[in-house]
């Protein structure tokens, strides 16, 4: 029980550092370096990352935690990544603990897709309600798909010993 | 002499040679004292060398021996650009917050029946579908959802969208949400200025809803209406870059340059009350 309890409060040291350094990285530094116009989302797939590593349960506390921070650092008021980050790390780490391999192809494959599903959520009221460019919006999704990419290796790179050994 | 020539005769060749060279290079140089020149054709290299060597020694005794002077002198020169890089940055600063004060007393002297605020801005959103950013300044300042957002010169930027005690958003007047009532201050014509996601990406807004009989031209500038009570009237919205006419063909609209540089704002200024001027 004793041992049970050491680990929780390990897992909790080494991922809040984690969840902050995303954080900061997504709001406060890569908020003003756009690339094409779009900015990167970081918190998603470091949450992707943990999913992977780290099981189901983590996945989706990490994404929980991480939706909510996605969610005050892109100032909105809706829980939009809240519900698809928890959603996510809970249906990746039953995919990766089941029938996915573990690896950095899957791995991107996983990333990808939530990032183009919270593209399309982002999007969707431009899309479909104020009659915005559509060219404009599907560039600037693409953009931000990309960019958000790049952060998969060191991701991948910096959870992937916290999954294996604690 | 016989004896004495056999064991030195080959010295006394070389000697004689050495003499007369002397003597021919001393009389090609020109000199007139033969004697001195050859002395002196003689001792040059032997004076060259001796010289190169007691300079090296100077070098290296002034460098052994001045060295922690130098470094000394290095450390205080080094502190001393230190302090005036610091200076001039200080002076720098203080010339830009001064000239900002400048243009905000006039604007605050044009407008005397405003109440602002100043705030510092602190990050941009992190969203790529809006144009905003957060400012130092919450409900605490007594900052309320809808105030009017500009800069030191009177130029819009925006509107709080989201305070909170200490920090708000706000939306810029590029941002798809964005709607303001505008006049064009030439003619009097009347439009709605609003956000449009690409030309957000480009920093350019849409003046739309123009009158058929539009006489808009390129340069004109584009102030606030005052309708809707959000934002007093006659602030400076932007200049018309150029207009165009809807894909329908039936309406023009023009794009808008904001006066307001977006993109490097240090400091904003919250309109949190104007009253009828």
């Amino acid at each position: 029980m004793l041992r049970k309890h050491k680990k929780i409060i390990l897992l909790i040291l080494l991922y809040v550092p984690l969840i902050l350094i995303c954080f900061i990285l997504q709001a406060m530094v890569f908020s003003e370096l756009p690339l094409g116009g779009a900015k990167p989302l970081i918190l998603p797939v470091a949450s992707m990352s943990v999913a992977m590593h780290g099981g189901r349960v983590r996945g989706g506390v990490f994404g929980l935690f991480a939706g909510i921070l996605s969610d005050v650092a892109l100032g909105s008021p809706t829980i939009l990544f809240t519900l698809l980050l928890t959603c996510s790390g809970i249906i990746v780490g039953v995919l990766f603990e089941t029938v996915l391999a573990r690896g950095f192809p899957s791995y991107l494959l996983c990333c990808a897709a939530v990032l183009i599903i919270a593209a399309f959520c982002q999007m969707f009221g431009l899309l479909f309600f104020r009659g915005q460019s559509t060219s404009a919006i599907l560039t600037t999704a693409v953009f931000q798909t990309i960019y958000s990419l790049f952060f998969t290796v060191p991701m991948y790179l910096l959870t992937r010993p916290l999954g294996r050994r604690v | 002499m016989r004896e004495f020539i056999r064991k030195n005769g080959i010295i006394v060749v070389i000697a004689a040679l050495l003499v007369a060279v002397i003597a021919v290079s001393s009389i090609v140089a020109g000199g007139s004292d033969a004697a001195g020149g050859a002395v002196n054709t003689l001792v040059r290299p032997v004076r060259g060398f001796m010289s190169g060597v007691v300079s090296h020694f100077e070098r290296l005794y002034g460098y052994m021996y001045g060295y922690d002077i130098l470094e000394t002198e290095n450390g205080e020169l080094k502190e001393r650009i230190a302090t005036l890089e610091q200076e001039y940055r200080e002076y720098d600063e203080l010339a830009a917050e001064n000239e900002r004060l400048k243009k905000l007393l006039g604007f605050s002297e044009e407008h005397a029946s405003y109440e602002m605020t100043q705030a510092a801005v602190l990050s941009q959103t992190a969203s790529s579908w809006q144009s905003a950013f957060t400012i130092s300044r919450g409900s605490a300042s007594g900052l309320k959802e809808g105030c009017c957002v500009i800069t030191e010169s009177g130029f819009v930027i925006g509107r709080v969208t989201s305070v909170s005690s200490s920090s708000s958003v706000v939306t810029t007047l590029l941002d798809t949400t964005s709607s303001i009532g505008a006049v064009i201050w030439d003619t009097g014509e009347t439009g709605v200025l609003s956000g449009d996601f690409e030309l957000m990406k480009r920093g350019r807004a849409k003046l739309a809803y123009l009158p058929d009989s539009c006489t808009l031209s390129p340069g004109d500038t584009v102030i606030t209406s005052g309708a809707g009570g959000v934002f007093p009237r006659g602030l400076v919205l932007g200049t018309v870059e150029r207009v165009e006419t809807s894909a329908s063909g039936t309406s023009d609209w023009a794009l808008i340059s904001p006066s307001a540089d977006l993109y490097n704002l240090e400091y904003v200024y919250v309109i949190t009350s104007f009253g009828e001027e």
